[in-house]
């Protein structure tokens, strides 16, 4: 069987969880016996074609004259992600092709009905969703363009049953088209040698948070949170890793605290440091007011570690409350220091938490696990491609 | 021969009368056409010559000409598709402007045959659609402008292969 998959994202270009996803996949997919070419955008530190464990990854161009704005720009590199696909699959199309999020669309519409070979399309979030509504003129367009894809897909991939409803609300799709697949996360093994000491001191539990400095990821509600614990107590440092707008802003509030060596805000860190530090940390805190999947939570479980996490989105589905994780209400600042203070003061509620989330992680969120789903979907799809009449041949 | 004939409007702009009145001619010279374009809804008109297939462009919404003449790739590919898997395939593609000039160079790229580009201007550079206009003529393999100016302009400043432009009185 023979994959094209398409994404804007992918090693070394990561922006958001995307490129992860479309890594892990791809690479357990490879394992399977799976012939996938991963399709995506060039960057500067990576060569234009290459095999990656198994993997054929070719990568496009993405500017050849200017563009004026970044939605501009996505639809320029679309030219060149489809030339590139119609100069390397032209005299040998996939079977299947295999679309991450809208800004691959125009690409991946093509190449079906040029091809006549089925699209699979995965959501991993929406317009909608990221906003709260639709209000411009440039969300109306992309709300557009994702309800295209999905009208276009033979079938939806979602990562909770969160997104489900919201992609069967924002898109009117037959819920029977959508499939619920979670995410999955290769372990994380980091090295502990000299990293805590960069940190914190060996005195102090290190509260970790992980994600894009936005509202929507709650790094704000942490900082209120950390406010009140900090207040009751001092052996606590809170590390903030990720960047975005709320960054610069939440610096200059930690800067105008009596206590300003108690925050600690990264900004991007490679991953080989990040692993580390989700390795020393005492536990980790996702406080999201919206949330499609968390994958960050499972790269904390699966380092081992307790996560305290908003009860919202796909947070909601992957913690089970006292079991793997604790859970507390979105934007609750109060409920959440009280979260933070009671794994602080408990080590044996922190070890018990952390390895029954590894647990969970191993069991069903491996990408081995996720995998096997996606090629039974796979396998499903062809077979009812193979008894239908759309099919690339001339009447 | 059998042409394949895409255009953004038919009928309805000087571009597209001019695509009406070529394809009438064509008819009248006993070659083979398919006419792809954009339509308010999708609709087909088959079982004569010309074949006609009218694609509604998906998203409606647009925050400038390259984000509506891009994202409706996938609406001509679906034109496309139906001209050559029902109605058969195509020794040329005629593409009338530089937003049909794309999915004309597409076609191509994946079934062949040669592209012809009829272009009432040339934008130049400096405008925001240049780059994808230039793109559209250097990948055809003709290109029919209306001046003698339009072809400096797609040789000077596209670089375009000035033996494969043919200056026409009527071509815009």
């Amino acid at each position: 069987m023979r994959v094209l998959m398409l994404s804007w994202e992918y090693p070394p270009r990561i922006v958001g969880g995307l490129a992860r996803h479309v890594d892990g996949l791809s690479r357990a997919l490879s394992s399977m016996g799976v012939e996938v070419t991963v399709l995506t955008v060039e960057h500067p530190e990576a060569p234009r074609s290459e095999v990656v464990n198994g993997v054929r990854v070719v990568r496009c161009d993405s500017f050849r004259f200017p563009s004026p704005d970044f939605i501009s720009w996505v639809h320029q590199f679309n030219v060149w992600m489809l030339e590139e696909a119609l100069r390397t699959s032209s005299e040998r199309p996939p079977d299947i092709i295999h679309a991450h999020d809208w800004l691959v669309a125009p690409t991946a519409i093509t190449l079906k009905h040029l091809f006549r070979r089925p699209l699979l399309v995965t959501i991993h979030s929406t317009e909608v969703g990221r906003h709260g509504g639709i209000r411009s003129k440039l969300q109306r367009h992309i709300h557009g363009m994702e309800w295209w894809l999905t009208f276009e897909a033979w079938r939806v991939i979602v990562c909770s049953s969160f997104m489900k409803r919201e992609v069967l609300d924002a898109f009117g799709l037959p819920g029977d088209k959508v499939d619920i697949l979670p995410n999955a996360v290769t372990p994380l093994r980091g090295d502990l040698r000299d990293v805590r000491g960069r940190y914190a001191e060996d005195w102090e539990h290190i509260v970790l948070f992980v994600g894009r400095m936005v509202p929507e990821k709650g790094p704000q509600v942490l900082f209120e949170a950390a406010k009140r614990v900090l207040a009751r107590r001092g052996d606590v440092k809170f590390i903030f890793v990720g960047d975005g707008p709320l960054r610069e802003e939440l610096l200059r509030k930690a800067e105008a605290t009596s206590i300003p060596e108690k925050f600690y805000f990264t900004g991007f860190i490679p991953d080989e440091e990040l692993k580390s530090l989700y390795a020393v940390c005492d536990l980790a805190v996702f406080p999201s007011l919206y949330e499609p999947f968390g994958i960050v939570a499972l790269e904390a479980m699966s380092a081992g570690k307790p996560v305290v996490v908003s009860d919202v989105g796909g947070f909601s589905e992957i913690v089970e409350d006292g079991v793997t994780g604790l859970k507390v209400r979105p934007g609750d600042a109060e409920q959440l220091s009280s979260a933070i203070e009671l794994l602080v003061g408990n080590p044996e509620l922190r070890r018990s938490l952390g390895e029954a989330g590894m647990r969970a992680v191993g069991e069903r969120f491996s990408w081995k696990v996720v995998a096997g789903r996606v090629l039974k979907i796979y396998r499903a799809v062809l077979s009812e491609y193979e008894r239908g009449d759309w099919k690339p041949v001339t009447s | 021969m059998k042409i394949l004939v895409l255009t953004w409007d038919y009928g309805e702009t000087p571009l597209g009368k001019k695509a009406l009145r070529d394809v009438d001619k064509l008819v009248e010279r006993g070659h083979q056409v398919c006419v792809v374009h954009m339509a308010v809804l999708d609709y087909e008109k088959t079982g004569s010559n010309p074949t006609v297939y009218g694609v509604a462009q998906s998203v409606k919404e647009h925050v400038n000409e390259v984000t509506s003449a891009i994202s409706a790739l996938g609406d001509w590919a679906r034109g496309i598709s139906k001209a050559v898997y029902e109605w058969g395939g195509f020794d040329a593609v005629h593409a009338y402007g530089w937003r049909a000039g794309l999915p004309a160079v597409m076609a191509k790229m994946a079934f062949g045959g040669t592209v012809m580009l009829t272009l009432d201007g040339v934008k130049g550079v400096e405008d925001p659609v240049g780059g994808f206009e230039r793109y559209a003529a250097k990948n055809s393999d003709v290109i029919l402008v209306p001046s003698r100016e339009a072809k400096r302009a797609l040789v000077e400043e596209y670089g375009v292969n000035r033996r494969k432009v043919w200056v026409m009185g009527d071509a815009g």
